[in-house]
């Protein structure tokens, strides 16, 4: 149980970053209301029957049926909320996000996901802002096409940007993700943003979302700062490298010489755990590098549990010198 | 447990007004028009996702084929329901006269398809695995032939050593007979639909 | 068969019965025990068989419980044992990543296809249901010893798989292709062992229809049947009716996997960077709607027996009629026909139109209606009552307050507004097992507790079957109840570990605290296995009606029955549950007027 002492854990839904996700978090919210009102009233009326007519206490069982109106009238409060519950939250707002694509003079940024064993390619249109057909017998991930695009012979290719894992996004504009897949069905699942899809192979599936204007991934990563133990020599390092996976240092860790043993922004690790200890050191401070995750929810395979993506949200004019850059340096970036 | 124990296995039920074995038949073939019943709803959402594939001029099987086995098996279902009549007349010896004709209808089915049609689309180069056509084509008459196979082994029981069950018991051997006559009858109707589904559309 | 033979049971009589000498002669050791077509014996080794099956998916579970609060350390006893399956590194003795998804795949198999569904109907069903109608067997005997075996080979190819090449199947309980047909020749083991698995369920399905439809004692009218006898009649259609479209969709899996058929498979696959050889055209969702066109019945198949053993539980142990016996029938045959047409809720994120959701979230919330009722039938049938509490009531109470966790939090699942957030994570894990373990499987422990003087003709100790029940019912609240929590964070499912993630990490606590509860909940079952088999052997004598209670397997049936069930044939008089008639001399009035030997 130490791991609970080391932060602050989360017990019910993750922060949302998505101009959509507070219907979802609200329809959630009240089902799991409605939810413990009727288990409760059941609980009540079902406790104090196995008090009040234990064999001891009540000699004689009733024969008669008795007349619970009260079960009439919960089973009919149950139909009403159940409908009132469908009719007035679910089916809307289902609605909103399947049916209202954003519309052009709004200004969508479209990006394709192309789902694979176990990597998310990530497949923008470039400055052109048009999409190279992507052509299954030019695949290969050993000459760095993933996504089986024609450089030379389709002009449309030409400046199209390719990530892996990485999705860079601008905040406050419509995204439009067109999702499929290369192999098996993979799902692309962002719970900071609401968003979930299957990638089904064969199939092209959008799916939408606005992130909230005035965040970013940079700020994000400010509200999940934690500090992690660094444990005794010869104590299991278990907890600390756990709590260190993914995350990194917010500021330059150092030596009592002054010596920097983690730097700002990088990963701590089993083999800092000996310098940290002979320095002192009880606890480090680490936030996530990416703190907006891209989870793969369909089985997907072997490694499926390594299937993780992240999502790098941007202020829009940071935004903009990061494509006009990659658009510029190459082909390629690949994940640090 | 011996049968005599039960009630209802030779004699009709009032209220379903079947014996037992009757009314298991109908059950069992229930479930089996839920096997078929996907296999077709499959056909049917490939054929829609693969348009021109599945269309008759393409495919080119042999209609000509097609309706001499469709014909052999109605055949084979008229022997049956005879074999079943020729029990109400005593006749043992006429019943198993008719099952025997069952069982040659049964066998030139199956030895034509899997001569003038399997062999020869494989000696053709086609396969299971040619298009979602011949996916469905061979999946479908498989079980189906399948389905032929089994009726071949429990009316070949019948014709011989389970016969012996008429002289013990004649009731109860009729309705086996019945019974098998549905299941046979049943096998009948689903080549009545594959046919044209697979040979007319 | 002869009198002696009645003798072995001690029932004390003469065995008189006209009806059951048949020219059949004693059966030697093998037509008794084991090619028996007693439906008593076959209900036996259905039953022995499933929690074998049980115990063997819950170790399965307790591997992947040490490895999810321990990623990646050694599986400790039998982690050197599991390294030569493949399951474990052969260094390290940690779970491989191909072993915790054959662990996942195969824990879901067993539990719900070789565990619960042959104990409940196979088990209890057979067992148990000819006693309540009053027929002295099923209405095809061989047929149900066919079941039986059919049933055990399902199961032997199953485990055998795991011997095959790459191990036995990881693509998941579901097999969703392309996955599954990409998968190593362990999939092909599961499908066989699937279809026969489905055989045998169809067979046994129709030989319940038929029985209760033709060999219901004299005066035993539809409307008199025990509620038990009512969840096994609606299940078997369920088995009948739901099972082959998968049996279908089994076949055609196969020919993906042996024929190089593409039903699943679209055009273009590229796996491990290599163009796949299927030529494509198929559809990976044709498997989905397929499978779970059979998959949600199968819900149904798992809880409606459930709630048949805890209706004569509760019935037996409250002195008093079952309250809303009439509509908690209709209730459960409402449920049959609605799991039918609710299959694609499973399928919200495939990508559906929002038309073809709207219809399955309506359906979905209507099929909930019958649920609310039944439960709180079962409760206001305690109001006024004289609760014994004895082991067999402890768990059917149990089975109340869990199984209305597990179908409420059917209810956010079932919307698919919500669902966008909850689908596929840990969220779905808690509330299907609330459903099937501590909803299932307790009313399934109070089913062996309750009748277990029937089968052996003596009682399980009373002490150590609370000993079973506290534990087990702490140890699966803890495992179950923390996914919830971990799941409305969103992990998802089926991974190896999640301290990859950021909300794995915050939630990681929770893990080990389930991991903590599964070992409670291991613990808490030893009291049940060394009841089990010490009082088969030295368990105080039963009487026959060892709980008084009014149905015919008490009333008119020897402790344990003789081959054949009864002394004379039962003639039912009266409703199942006629407890507490004001004026009678005893607190029970039995439903047959023969009296007890």
């Amino acid at each position: 149980m130490s791991l609970l002492a080391q932060t602050q854990p989360m017990y019910w839904l993750p922060p949302d970053y998505s101009t959509h996700g507070w219907q979802i978090d609200q329809l959630i919210n009240w089902m799991h209301v409605f939810m413990a009102v009727l288990f409760v009233g059941w609980g009540a009326f079902f406790t104090q029957c196995l008090v009040k007519y234990r064999y001891r206490r009540n000699p004689t069982a009733l024969y008669e049926p008795i007349k619970a109106k009260a079960s009439k009238v919960v089973e009919a409060a149950v139909v009403v909320i159940e409908v009132v519950l469908l009719v007035a939250f679910a089916i809307p707002v289902l609605a909103e996000y399947k049916n209202d694509p954003p519309k052009p003079e709004d200004n969508p940024f479209e990006v394709h996901v192309v789902a694979q064993q176990f990597a998310w390619n990530i497949h923008y249109p470039g400055p052109d802002g048009k999409f190279g057909k992507r052509n299954p017998k030019l695949v290969s991930d050993a000459n760095s096409n993933p996504l089986g695009l024609d450089r030379d012979g389709d002009p449309d290719a030409k400046d199209d940007i390719v990530g892996n894992n990485e999705m860079h996004l601008p905040v406050g504009r419509p995204i439009i993700v067109k999702l499929t897949s290369k192999d098996v069905i993979h799902s692309f699942s962002v719970p900071m943003l609401r968003v979930k899809q299957d990638t089904v192979p064969g199939m092209e599936i959008p799916v939408w979302f606005t992130v909230k204007e005035g965040t970013s991934s940079d700020a994000i990563r400010e509200t999940m700062i934690r500090t992690v133990a660094v444990p005794a020599a010869g104590a299991n390092p278990r907890d600390f490298v756990l709590w260190c996976t993914n995350n990194i240092a917010v500021e330059d860790i150092k030596g009592s010489d002054g010596t920097v043993i983690v730097g700002k922004g990088r990963e701590p690790s089993a083999e800092h755990l000996e310098a940290l200890q002979k320095a002192g050191i009880g606890e480090i401070r680490v936030a996530p590098r990416h703190p907006v995750e891209i989870h793969c929810t369909q089985l997907c395979g072997i490694t499926h549990y390594k299937m993780r993506g992240f999502v790098i949200l941007m202020p829009p004019d940071e935004f903009e010198t990061w494509y006009a850059e990659q658009a510029a340096g190459g082909d390629e970036f690949i994940e640090e | 447990m011996s049968h005599e124990l039960l009630p209802y296995t030779v004699k009709a039920h009032p209220v379903t007004g079947m014996y037992s074995g009757k009314l298991g038949t109908w059950l069992f073939l229930a479930s089996e028009v839920m096997l078929f019943g996907a296999l077709f709803s499959s056909y049917i959402l490939l054929r829609i996702g693969n348009p021109g594939v599945f269309d008759h001029h393409v495919t080119g099987l042999n209609v000509w084929i097609g309706l001499i086995n469709t014909f052999v098996l109605i055949v084979s279902s008229v022997c049956m329901v005879l074999a079943w009549a020729r029990l109400h007349e005593q006749d043992l010896p006429g019943c198993r006269k008719y099952l025997a004709w069952t069982l040659v209808c049964a066998v030139f089915f199956l030895v034509v398809k899997f001569i003038f049609e399997y062999k020869y689309k494989w000696d053709h180069g086609t396969y299971p695995s040619t298009n979602p056509f011949y996916a469905c084509y061979f999946t479908m008459t498989g079980l189906h032939a399948l389905h032929i196979v089994g009726g071949i082994v429990v009316i070949g029981y019948f014709l011989g050593p389970g016969s012996r069950l008429y002289h013990t018991n004649p009731e109860y051997y009729t309705n086996r007979i019945e019974c098998t006559g549905l299941y046979w009858h049943f096998v009948d109707i689903v080549w009545i639909f594959l046919f044209p589904v697979l040979y007319l559309l | 068969m002869s009198g002696g033979h009645h003798h072995d049971h001690g029932g004390g009589h003469h065995g008189h019965e006209p009806a059951l000498h048949g020219h059949h002669h004693e059966p030697g050791f093998i037509g008794k025990y084991l090619f028996s077509v007693d439906h008593k014996v076959i209900g036996v080794q259905y039953t022995v068989t499933a929690l074998v099956f049980l115990l063997v998916g819950f170790s399965m579970m307790l591997i992947m419980r040490w490895q999810l609060a321990r990623p990646g350390e050694a599986v400790p006893l039998v982690g050197s044992l599991l390294s030569q399956l493949g399951i474990t590194h052969a260094q390290t003795k940690a779970l491989t990543n191909e072993g915790y998804n054959m662990l996942g795949a195969m824990h879901g198999t067993i539990m719900v296809f070789l565990g619960v569904v042959p104990l409940a109907v196979g088990g209890f069903g057979n067992y148990v249901m000819p006693l309540q109608i009053g027929a002295k067997d099923m209405a095809f005997p061989k047929l149900n010893m066919m079941s039986y075996w059919v049933y055990l080979s399902g199961g032997i190819v199953m485990m055998a798989s795991f011997w095959a090449n790459g191990g036995a199947a990881q693509s998941g309980w579901t097999s969703y292709p392309p996955l599954a047909n990409t998968a190593l020749s362990g999939q092909t083991w599961w499908l066989v062992g699937m279809v026969l698995l489905i055989t045998s369920s169809l067979l046994g399905s129709v030989n319940f229809i038929v029985t209760i439809m033709h060999l219901r004692a004299k005066g035993l009218s539809m409307w008199r049947l025990p509620f038990f006898v009512w969840a096994q009649f609606v299940t078997a259609f369920l088995l009948l009716l739901a099972f082959p479209p998968l049996e279908a969709a089994g076949v055609m899996q196969l020919m993906d996997r042996v024929a190089g058929t593409s039903f699943f498979m679209p055009e273009g696959l590229i796996v491990s960077d290599k163009p796949t050889a299927w030529t494509g055209g198929g559809s990976p969702l044709l498997w989905q709607h397929l499978f779970w066109f059979l998959a949600h019945p199968e819900v149904y198949v798992l809880i409606l027996p459930a709630m048949g053993i805890v209706g004569e539980i509760i019935a037996n142990n409250t002195r008093k009629p079952l309250w809303g016996y009439t509509t908690l029938v209709y209730s459960i045959i409402f449920l049959g026909f609605m799991s039918f047409i609710v299959w694609a809720h499973h399928m919200y994120m495939t990508g559906m139109g929002t038309a073809l959701s709207t219809f399955f979230q309506a359906t979905t919330m209507i099929i909930s209606v019958p649920s609310v009722i039944i439960l709180t039938c079962f409760i206001i049938s305690l109001y006024g009552a004289r609760i014994r509490y004895n082991t067999p009531m402890l768990f059917a109470l149990a089975f109340l307050p869990m199984f209305a966790i597990g179908g409420l939090t059917g209810l956010p699942l079932g919307l698919a507004a919500s669902d966008i957030h909850l689908h596929d994570t840990y969220y779905v894990i808690g509330h299907f097992h609330y459903v099937v373990a501590p909803g299932t499987i307790i009313a399934l422990f109070a089913g062996i507790y309750y009748w277990f003087p029937k089968v052996t003709g003596r009682r399980m100790s009373e002490f150590l079957g609370k000993l079973h029940f506290w534990p087990t019912l702490i140890g699966m609240n803890m495992v179950f109840g923390p996914m919830f929590f971990v799941g409305i964070v969103g992990v998802q499912r089926r991974l190896w570990t999640q301290t990859d993630y950021q909300l794995g990490q915050m939630t990681q606590y929770w893990v080990v605290f389930s991991s903590v509860g599964a070992a409670v909940l291991g613990l808490g079952q030893l009291p049940f296995i060394w009841n089990f088999f010490s009082s088969i052997f030295a368990g105080r004598k039963a009487e026959q009606n060892a709980w008084e209670a009014t149905t015919l397997e008490w009333a008119a049936a020897p402790s344990p029955p003789p081959h054949g069930n009864f002394l004379a044939d039962p003639v039912v008089v009266c409703g199942p549950y006629e407890y507490s008639v004001p004026g009678s001399p005893k607190d029970y009035c039995p439903q047959c007027q023969t009296s007890e030997a």
